[in-house]
């Protein structure tokens, strides 16, 4: 499957990557950096260091229920999402029908649709013509449209992936299709399902455009830090972005050495 | 047995007993909210407006006398909230931030309704301008609790712009390429072109004004630096030097000074000057509004609203705090931030949907898009 | 042209008879879904694209109007063949950023690949709003380019042109949406097969015949996908032009959100498919040549 020496890497490689690790984290070093300035404007100049804007979210009854909305919202629409999506996979790699690329297409189009647009539809959708009303789930459901195909496409990958002689191996030993399954593929494609859960979150939490229309009178984070921008008030949210960062990495540093083999 | 006849939840008792001592509070009566009918008064009370109107230490305080929760979303546009509860029910907000003529439009579609605020004990501190206000009422009954108003008011940055300005046609002065911005809302921008070619009601303009307002803002596009969706990008880029003139409220030279920016001095256009002033309404089919109501009579109290003058910088429509800024000796920061001049209010081109939005809509596109 | 490894590598149920899940089980679930939070959405939009609406009164007589203003106006058609280009910049750009990104991912050792790989996508934790913020912090007028130019002595004055332009806009962009771009074509590199490579190169072919003719195609599929990942969601980006882009920043879905703010919802149901209706071409223009199958199976 994979060549005996590992290809090296050329310094300009190596440059390279180190870069673009460089470029991805700049604003978010700033971001924390900003979290202690003084500076009730969040940006330059630096007027001092404080641990005020940390000390000010604690006490932000509006921030913490629209984090336990995100967070409601979003592990809600990762089982459902992750479930439908490597549904679809197995429906689009593991089969052959005639209507493949129409099936195919219409799984991918809710990409194509700008969010907040989708969410005014949906909402004329359930309000005015089906009366059903808002909730987290009109809410979650909207996330599922929208992080569906993310969720496909992560799984389909490791389902092609892998190499199908290993199944009908088991098979030709003797397996069942559903032994084939729970002790061949599902093992070799957990890693393209964490993925495809891992997406889904991530996109489901930094939402807004569904979410807007969608949510009824709750609010979840992506709508509190707008409105909180709006007023100015920067630096608590620079505090809360930058405990999500430091909390997101010690998760995955954890995480890594849980699970190094 | 007396203890067999107390409330079962300390929620219950903490509404029964501390809404009698609010009530008491406040100095009246809590209008359509009798306390002995408090058990009636359920939460929480869903709030769609912007950030400047609520504080944390009210919602805390009303949360201690009434039980009730008040939840806060960020209103993002006037016109996006219209949408949002006309097409998705009353029932999602009990109440909504409104600005200006915006008040009259909501009602008319039939997304909010008029409650009485003449019994409300804070009607009485309102200025005379605002009693005497007719666009807001009918009968006796309010369409909306006034909350803040003021000019919008072009602030410039003094050190840059040595020469007072006297008119607003400074703005296409081509000194000032790349160093204005003004937010985005699209009717605003090309009212302000408005008042500059001189047409008669500048939300209210005919084909021949819009074009000519067209013609001006096309003259305005180089001086422009950004139309940035969020109002507080202007002070910020104000501070920063970055842009030299912008229309904020009244407090915005003080907030620019604030934010470590230079001093800016405001200027009145002789032509005329946007303003606004705004307020909170009951949605239509809320389904707390008994709560609601007793949000808006609690939130106005004068314990409130002086600290929400000194953090925003504008006038409110009340007498209260202005009384205590110039008892306390603090009269010249009242006259700065025009709290003492009601009388612009009659003078102000008051914001507003145009009835032909869409024409101002398709000119601001068109030369921004260009 | 058929390899031999696709020969092999044919749909074993064919061969060994295992069908774990008919195809029309494996798409309710998401069909049930998507018909009334996505379909029916749409279905509404295009028949309100056609019918005469003024604010929220609606008729139902049928109008060709919503469309006509949009399409008949040259302004408009500007606004939005500005944003297929820059959304097409955008796109080019991160390609070719995140292609030799994607392969150091790859080099790197395998106990470590993975973490590094999820250290990409860690940033959009926290909100899209602070990252953009970030920006000007780093771009703007007394930001960390410019002070630190001045501080050096190298330039006298800010330079004012590294911010709320277009091109700022696409540089957003691009940080927005390399990680994605990443992913797609670190998936596509890792799934290579490197003996076709060394095949060619032994046949006598120069690095860069090798390059464009073996290791281009077998790259279609992430190419492909990043233009998914990438172009689609900046054409519908309507904040970061309004934050970070300049006076003319407008991009075509601020466009359509401004009808929408202005209670024209005819004309901004009418705008919305046309822009999808342009999307779901060019998608399908692309995906015949892209090969996705190779990579994802289908």
């Amino acid at each position: 499957m994979v060549s005996k020496n590992e290809p090296r890497m050329p310094i300009a490689l190596g440059l390279h990557g180190a870069a673009i690790y460089l470029f991805l984290y700049l604003p978010i070093v700033l971001l924390v950096f900003f979290s202690f300035n003084k500076n009730p404007s969040g940006t330059f100049p630096v007027t001092g260091l404080t641990l005020d804007w940390y000390r000010q979210l604690g006490d932000d009854y509006f921030m913490l229920t629209s984090f336990k909305t995100s967070l409601i919202v979003a592990l809600t629409t990762v089982p459902i999402a992750t479930f439908a999506g490597t549904l679809c996979a197995f429906g689009l790699v593991r089969t052959e029908f005639r209507f493949k690329t129409l099936a195919s297409s219409f799984v991918l189009m809710p990409m194509v649709v700008p969010g907040i647009l989708l969410g005014a539809a949906i909402l004329v959708v359930l309000r005015t013509v089906l009366g059903v009303p808002l909730s987290i789930w009109t809410t979650v459901m909207g996330h599922v449209v929208v992080t569906t195909p993310y969720a496909v496409l992560a799984v389909a990958t490791r389902l092609y992936g892998y190499d199908r002689v290993l199944d009908s191996a088991a098979a030709d030993l003797g397996a069942n299709p559903l032994r084939v399954f729970w002790h061949i593929t599902l093992p070799l494609i957990t890693p393209g399902i964490i993925a495809a859960a891992l997406i889904v979150f991530t996109i489901s939490l930094d939402t807004f455009g569904v979410t807007f229309f969608t949510i009824g009178s709750g609010s979840t984070l992506p709508m509190y830090i707008w409105a909180q921008v709006e007023m100015g008030i920067r630096p608590t949210v620079n505090a809360l972005g930058t405990l999500f960062i430091v909390g997101s990495i010690a998760i995955l540093l954890i995480a890594h050495l849980l699970l190094r083999k | 047995m007396a203890w067999m006849n107390w409330p079962n939840t300390r929620r219950e008792f903490l509404k029964t007993s501390a809404l009698a001592g609010a009530a008491a509070a406040l100095g009246a009566k809590l209008p359509s909210v009798d306390p002995a009918r408090a058990a009636t008064l359920e939460g929480p009370v869903n709030v769609l407006s912007w950030g400047s109107r609520n504080f944390q230490m009210q919602i805390d305080d009303f949360l201690q006398a009434t039980g009730c929760h008040v939840n806060f979303t960020g209103a993002s546009g006037n016109s996006e909230n219209l949408a949002k509860i006309k097409l998705g029910g009353g029932d999602q907000y009990d109440i909504v931030g409104v600005d200006a003529l915006w008040v009259p439009k909501f009602y008319q579609e039939g997304v909010i309704e008029v409650f009485d605020f003449e019994k409300m004990p804070e009607y009485q501190d309102l200025f005379d301008e605002f009693k005497k206000m007719t666009v807001w009422k009918v009968g006796n009954q309010w369409m909306a609790q006034p909350w803040a108003w003021s000019p919008l008011v072009l602030w410039y940055n003094a050190e840059k712009i040595k020469t007072p300005p006297t008119s607003i046609n400074f703005l296409f002065d081509p000194e000032l390429k790349q160093r204005i911005a003004l937010t985005r809302q699209q009717e605003d921008v090309v009212a302000w072109m408005g008042i500059a070619v001189g047409a008669n009601n500048p939300y209210a303009m005919t084909d021949e004004e819009l074009a000519k307002a067209k013609e001006a803002l096309k003259r305005l596009m180089p001086n422009v630096l950004k139309f940035p969706p969020q109002e507080e990008e202007l002070v910020r880029l104000a501070a920063d030097g970055s842009i030299w003139v912008t229309a904020l409220s009244a407090g915005g030279a003080i907030r620019i000074k604030e934010a470590g920016g230079p001093t800016m001095k405001g200027f009145i256009p002789p032509e005329g000057v946007i303003g606004y002033f705004d307020g909170d309404c009951i949605v239509k089919g809320a389904k707390h509004r008994d709560a609601a109501l007793a949000w808006l009579a609690h939130r106005v109290h004068s314990k409130y609203v002086l600290p929400n003058v000194e953090k925003y910088k504008r006038p409110l429509a009340y007498k209260g705090p202005l009384e205590i800024l110039k008892k306390d000796g603090r009269g010249d920061f009242a006259h700065t931030i025009f709290y003492d001049q009601p009388e612009i209010l009659s003078k102000m081109v008051i914001i507003g949907p145009p009835p032909n939005v869409g024409a101002y809509l398709d000119i601001f596109n068109e030369v921004v898009g260009g | 042209m058929a390899t031999i490894a696709d020969r092999v590598n044919v749909a074993p149920e064919r061969r060994a008879g295992i069908r774990l899940v008919p195809p029309l089980l494996a798409f309710l679930p998401i069909t049930l879904i998507d018909f009334f939070f996505f379909v029916l959405p749409m279905l509404v939009m295009s028949i309100v694209s056609v019918l005469v609406i003024r604010e929220f009164h609606i008729t139902f007589q049928l109008t060709a109007e919503n469309y006509l203003f949009f399409l008949k106006n040259p302004l408009y058609l500007k606004v939005l063949g500005k944003s297929l280009l820059m959304a097409l910049a955008t796109t080019v750009i991160c390609i070719v950023l995140s292609f030799p990104f994607a392969l150091f991912l790859t080099r790197l050792p395998r106990s470590i690949q993975k973490t590094m790989l999820v250290l990409v996508i860690l940033p959009f934790w926290t909100s899209y709003l602070l990252r953009v913020y970030a920006w000007m912090t780093i771009l703007g007028e007394r930001g960390l380019i410019n002070r630190g130019l001045m501080n050096l002595g190298i330039v006298e004055s800010p330079i004012r042109l590294l911010l709320y332009n277009d091109y700022s806009v696409v540089l957003v962009a691009v940080y927005l949406y390399i990680p994605f771009s990443t992913l797609a074509l670190y998936t596509n590199l890792e799934r290579l097969d490197r003996s076709l490579i060394r095949a060619a190169m032994d046949l006598g072919a120069r690095p860069i015949q090798v390059f464009l003719h073996v290791v281009l195609p077998l790259m279609l599929p992430g190419i492909f996908a990043s233009f998914i990942f990438v172009f689609i969601p900046m054409l519908g980006e309507y904040v970061t032009p309004a934050i970070i882009g300049g006076a003319h920043g407008l991009m075509i879905v601020n466009v359509i959100v401004s009808q929408i703010q202005a209670l024209r919802f005819g004309i901004g149901s009418a705008m919305v498919v046309v822009l999808v209706a342009l999307i779901l071409a060019l998608v399908m223009v692309l995906r015949k040549s892209a090969r996705l199958e190779k990579i994802y199976g289908f």
